[in-house]
């Protein structure tokens, strides 16, 4: 047989090998894979470890297209957006995205994912899951009553991201980030200053679900990202505070990103279990501040605030008692809406002109005696709501984080003594 | 072999490259009907490693190439055999990674024509043994995960290349485009690069 027609009988062969392959069938639902999970912290202090291993899915139906009743995973495709503050996405609009690239061998019945993105999409679902599993005893209120609000939630992965907020359009690939917007959890794309994934660590993932929970209390499942509060610098700030407290009612610690990124200057910012700062420092110029993490700082206050109430009350991090202050914390969030509108002039400023309309809120500085009052406001709804002794320990630590400036004497006057 | 051809192929291989000297331009006596050449191809592979993006990996990929002269002036067929190894990552957090390193085989038949450039359009199909490693450091542990592990791959692709002859054909430079297919592997993407190669015999 000459030279040519050997290349193509071997051509020929590869070719009816390569057809020939089939697939094994998905052993689910329930499916089980190999999936990254977290064990939670034995302290506030303390932090997550994580395993790759055997894990199985709660709620995933549909695995070719990463689907189940709570949560559809959609791979890639552009989201254009007003612009981000902290982990809150303005005003986003997603277009394309495909069903998810999974490349997986199929062992004793595990799935078994054969790439990074693949272990990343099982993973990412798998800690959605997990908090969506606490919930009800985090909230108080059903899984189905909470997803009723919020409907079937996206989470994206990994799309491209064009910021359509200014005159000019402006594609970025962002990363070192996840975020939430609009009833979709937004997963940016892995980065090498990473330690654990940003968009698989359970800490951050309950920590966005935390601004779905605080849609749907303090803002009452409104769609309008322009409106009053939606739009407020010192609220955005309490959101990513009330998040915060639900990643460590999720999995008991208060370093929220150390695992994740494991740079002193960022993830002391955000551990609450260790604040050295307080509201008055937030308003010194820039170079003399405690914490540059803008609205961050505020919401580590708030946090922090959370905590110490808890602490004072002589609980444990068990998880039951996380939860059980969670609960108290939601529904005094939940009612915090209604007492915040119900105030006075006096107490709840007009709008600040720099927060009205849908222009940026990175551009408002945390500097001016309105943002004070809009703290304090925001505070006293809050711990109006609460009752008994945990409302006591609030007041305390709500003197110690924020002091006269941030929590004034007209604010408390009828709610803290 | 003359001496300008045997010190231009030595100065090819010394630099690593590929080193051939395509039919097309050699003189009329030197022509034979079945001829031989070595080259290196350098050059991209796409693959659909993130959500919304490709990464490009780097990829070196060592070649020979059989020439038959077909009865029509100028138009030559040409088998390739050609192997590689793809050791470059997409971007990855530092604690958790998954790491895939493909050796890889292909062979391709196609036609390359006799003009002042050399168009070139070939077919062909590819072997990759893919090592599948998971790579884990604090706090995250993998004792017991099965994610390392092995894979075969078998992909089909279509090559156009533009060759273009220097030193009177000695050594031909021929940047390419390869579509590519693997259907156990829907990321793969296209090729592209330079194929440097001198004639052996």
């Amino acid at each position: 047989m000459s030279r040519a027609p050997r290349l193509l009988t071997v051509c020929a062969a590869l070719s009816l090998l390569s057809c020939s392959y089939v697939k094994p069938a998905d052993p689910g639902p329930p499916y089980r894979a190999e999936v990254l999970s977290a064990t939670e912290a034995g302290q506030p202090g303390d932090r997550l470890s994580y395993q790759v291993g055997e894990k199985q899915f709660s709620q995933l139906t549909d695995l070719k297209n990463m689907d189940g009743r709570f949560f559809n995973l959609v791979f890639g495709g552009e989201l254009k957006i007003d612009d981000i503050v902290g982990s809150q996405v303005t005003r986003p609009t997603f277009s394309g995205g495909t069903k998810p690239l999974l490349r997986y061998n199929i062992k004793n019945g595990v799935i078994v994912p054969r790439d990074y993105s693949t272990l990343a999409m099982f993973s990412a679902y798998y800690q959605f899951e997990q908090v969506l599993g606490n919930v009800e005893s985090m909230t108080g209120v059903t899984q189905d009553s909470v997803f009723e609000k919020l409907g079937k939630l996206k989470i994206l992965f990994e799309p491209s991201i064009k910021i359509v907020g200014d005159a000019v359009e402006s594609s970025i690939i962002l990363k070192l980030n996840a975020a939430y917007g609009d009833k979709q959890f937004i997963l940016f794309r892995r980065a090498a200053l990473e330690s654990v994934p940003i968009g698989l660590n359970l800490q951050v993932i309950a920590h966005e679900f935390g601004h779905a929970l605080f849609g749907i209390s303090f803002f009452k499942n409104s769609t309008d990202d322009c409106g009053r509060f939606e739009r407020e610098y010192v609220i955005k700030g309490m959101n990513e505070g009330f998040a915060d407290v639900v990643s460590w009612a999720a999995t008991g610690s208060a370093d929220v990103l150390r695992n994740s990124l494991n740079i002193d200057e960022i993830a002391d910012l955000r551990n609450f279990s260790k604040v050295n700062f307080d509201f008055s420092s937030l308003l010194e110029s820039d170079g003399e501040k405690k914490c540059n993490g803008g609205i961050y700082c505020i919401g580590t206050l708030f946090a922090s605030s959370v905590l110490k109430a808890h602490e004072g009350l002589g609980k444990t991090n068990s998880q039951a008692d996380r939860h059980a202050t969670m609960r108290t914390v939601y529904s005094a969030i939940a009612a915090a809406r209604d007492s915040i509108d119900r105030l006075s002039a006096e107490l709840l400023p007009p709008q600040d002109p720099q927060d009205a309309g849908c222009k940026s809120s990175e551009k408002v500085e945390l500097n001016s005696s309105y943002q004070s009052k809009m703290t304090a406001a925001f505070l006293r709804s809050f711990a109006e709501n609460l009752n008994g002794e945990f409302k006591s320990q609030i007041c305390k630590s709500f003197d110690s984080n924020f002091g006269e400036v941030g929590f004034s004497v007209a604010a408390r006057s009828g709610v803290c003594p | 072999m003359n001496a300008r051809f045997f010190a231009a192929k030595c100065l090819a291989l010394f630099a690593g490259l590929a080193s051939v000297q395509v039919p097309i331009h050699a003189s009329a006596e030197e022509r034979s009907v079945f001829q031989g050449a070595v080259g290196t191809s350098f050059g991209f592979l796409n693959r659909r490693d993130y959500g919304e993006g490709d990464s490009r990996r780097f990829f070196i990929e060592p070649a020979f190439h059989a020439y038959l002269a077909l009865p029509v002036a100028g138009l030559f067929g040409r088998g390739t055999f050609h192997f590689s190894y793809v050791w470059q990552q997409p971007e990855m957090p530092q604690s958790l990674r998954v790491t895939e390193r493909d050796l890889a085989a292909g062979l391709g038949m196609g036609l390359v024509y006799d003009w002042y450039v050399i168009p070139a359009v070939t077919v062909g199909a590819e072997f990759a043994r893919r090592d599948i490693k998971i790579e884990t450091s604090t706090p995250i542990q993998s004792n017991g995960s099965r994610i390392s592990d092995t894979e075969n791959l078998i992909g089909y692709f279509t090559q156009l290349g533009v060759g273009v002859p220097l030193l009177n054909g000695l050594m031909v430079f021929e940047p390419f485009y390869r579509f590519r297919f693997f259907p156990k592997d829907e990321r793969e993407g296209a090729a592209y690069g330079i194929d440097v190669s001198v004639q052996l015999f």
